[in-house]
């Protein structure tokens, strides 16, 4: 049995050894297990180059989805959707976002905003003032923790001869934090004016700051689809019938730039996400049962993939498609992931998800008789990162 | 015999303890390691393997030769009629077999696994360990694995507190 363990111990106590069995947990729960078996493995765990390579080999760790069921305006329904087909590991967390109920939310004025990094954002506006409104953040994942509310939005006198033409809230990337980031564009009739007013909320403060306000004379002809993506201090919007406006926060400017040649907005056929380069953004176009992916860089548009669905499809029975006639049943984007790493498509009175790495698309959802629409589609990721807190004694890897 | 002759070029693997094996260049090419000391041209003769004993040694051979690419083989005919996904679920079985080894071979096998840069062999043998971590309590974990808590009792709460999404 010694002999054993001298094995079990030359083994572990090879750093490179240890690391290289570590990083093939397959989730970031059992990561945060591994940490607490002693320091020397925590530390390996907690390290940011350990982490980086961990996120590159298990990509994000997608739990489900949420279906957003909308009734006149208000909320009628939001639905938990696990997508893991071993959830051995994970079938405790998977139990406890089942039975999270979201009842206070019927058939209230409510939009499920997104969610991001186990959170999920709620907007609940006042039914006679638009501009109004309270966001709660629920931690499904981790019901201990409570609902954050958000408090109410400050008050925006918008003068006369204008009306609002944006109204949208975003989630900001913090790493251990929330923060909500708000846009309201108020324009002018004839929409030769437009003010741009950005807040910000800090996880902790009580109040909403400003955080920029810009007039433009740049005509601002914000659509609701496809969703506007904030992505490193930019805000994307996309605008008119091929156009897209950009809120740099950081420069404190507005420019625009077109879509690709001959791609314009149609029926739900376009989408944008975040790219994993600083500098990018990602516009999904399906065309047909093709899928292309675009990737905006400096100020060119390249062709990064094409996808094609038709034989992928072809294997999956579709309720309302049919092979022969693609216009029957036409491919909806219903939401891209991050740096378009997976996608949720509607076709027929399906739900479809791609994940674009390992090019596998599998049916998710199928709507019942009754459904007369396809609800909005919001994943759920695992938290990332794991919360690795300084240890007093080891001032080495924390100077 | 005769088809290795006509075609296949053998490499000789000898471990500390003696023993050599003669293996088909691609078979044992399914380590990195050993296919960089060919790509190098530093095999010319026999390859020694330190630090693993011989019959470690014979098992990571075994593996390779179940796991080299069978294009060429001798088997070459049949597998041609084999469903790719079939191969692939024909080889999950082999591996289970194969690994239903004692603990202190499995740590072993890690070892050369790891020297020998194979891959797949490392993902089989370091899989029951990662079992370990996501099926056992923390303190099973610890001994079977023969580790020492270090964390005083307020740092393990402030981690589990930090983190409680993954103690559910």
């Amino acid at each position: 049995m010694s002999a054993c363990a001298g094995k079990v111990s030359k083994v572990l106590d090879d750093d490179d050894l240890l690391r290289e069995i570590i990083i093939r947990v397959g989730f970031p729960t059992t990561l945060v297990r591994a940490a607490l078996v002693c320091k020397r493995w925590y530390h390996h765990a907690s390290e940011p180059a350990f982490l980086r390579h961990f996120c590159e080999r298990h990509l994000s760790c997608l739990l489900g989805f949420y279906v957003e069921d909308r009734e006149d305006h208000k909320m009628a329904s939001i639905r938990f959707f696990s997508l893991l087909n071993k959830p051995r590991e994970l079938a405790a967390i998977v139990r406890s976002l089942l039975g999270y109920s979201w009842d206070a939310y019927r058939s209230a004025p409510a939009n499920f905003l997104c969610s991001r990094n186990g959170r999920v954002f709620i907007s609940l506006y006042d039914q006679v003032n638009r501009s109004k409104f309270t966001v709660g953040a629920h931690s499904p994942l981790c019901p201990e923790r409570g609902l954050t509310v958000v408090p109410p939005f400050p008050h925006i006198e918008i003068q006369d001869g204008y009306s609002r033409t944006m109204n949208d809230l975003f989630s900001v990337d913090e790493v251990n934090d929330l923060s909500l980031l708000h846009v309201l564009v108020v324009s002018n009739m004839q929409r030769t004016k437009s003010t741009v007013h950005v807040h910000m909320w800090r996880h902790g403060d009580g109040v909403w700051r400003t955080y920029l306000t810009l007039d433009t004379d740049q005509l601002l002809d914000p659509r609701r689809e496809p969703k506007s993506v904030l992505a490193n201090n930019k805000i994307y919007i996309a605008s008119a019938q091929s156009d897209i406006v950009v809120f740099d926060l950081i420069a404190s400017s507005i420019s625009m730039f077109q879509l690709p040649q001959g791609v314009e907005y149609g029926d739900t056929d376009t989408m944008l996400a975040q790219a994993q380069d600083a500098s990018g953004v990602y516009l999904i176009h399906a065309k047909k049962l093709q899928l292309h992916i675009w990737l905006h860089k400096g100020d060119n548009w390249l062709l990064v993939d094409t996808i094609c669905l038709r034989e992928m499809v072809a294997n999956m029975w579709i309720p309302g498609y049919r092979v022969e006639d693609d216009s029957y049943a036409p491919l909806r984007i219903k939401h891209v992931g991050d740096h378009a790493e997976f996608m949720f498509l509607e076709m027929g009175r399906c739900a479809l998800q791609l994940d674009v790495k390992c090019m596998q698309l599998r049916k998710v959802y199928v709507m019942a008789e009754e459904e007369v629409r396809l609800g909005d589609i919001h994943p759920l990721k695992m938290i990332w990162p794991p919360i690795f807190p300084a240890l007093k004694d080891n001032p080495a890897r924390y100077d | 015999m005769a088809t290795r002759e006509a075609g296949k070029k053998m490499i000789m693997l000898k471990s500390p303890d003696g023993m050599e094996f003669e293996v088909e260049e691609a078979v044992a090419m399914e380590s990195q390691t050993i296919r960089k000391m060919i790509e190098d041209d530093c095999a010319d003769t026999a390859i020694l393997i330190p630090n693993i004993n011989s019959k470690i040694l014979s098992r990571v051979i075994e593996y390779c030769n179940k796991h080299v690419p069978t294009t060429g083989a001798t088997g070459a005919a049949a597998s041609d009629t084999v469903a790719p996904a079939a191969l692939a679920e024909d080889l999950k079985i082999w591996d289970a077999e194969f690994i239903k080894v004692n603990r202190a071979t499995r740590f072993d096998l890690i070892q050369a696994a790891s020297y020998l840069n194979i891959k797949g062999l490392l993902d089989l043998t370091s899989q029951t360990t990662i079992d370990t971590i996501s099926d056992n309590s923390l303190e099973e974990i610890r001994s079977f694995l023969s580790t020492k808590n270090d964390y005083l009792p307020e740092e393990e709460q402030t981690i589990r507190r930090e983190n409680q999404w993954a103690f559910q």
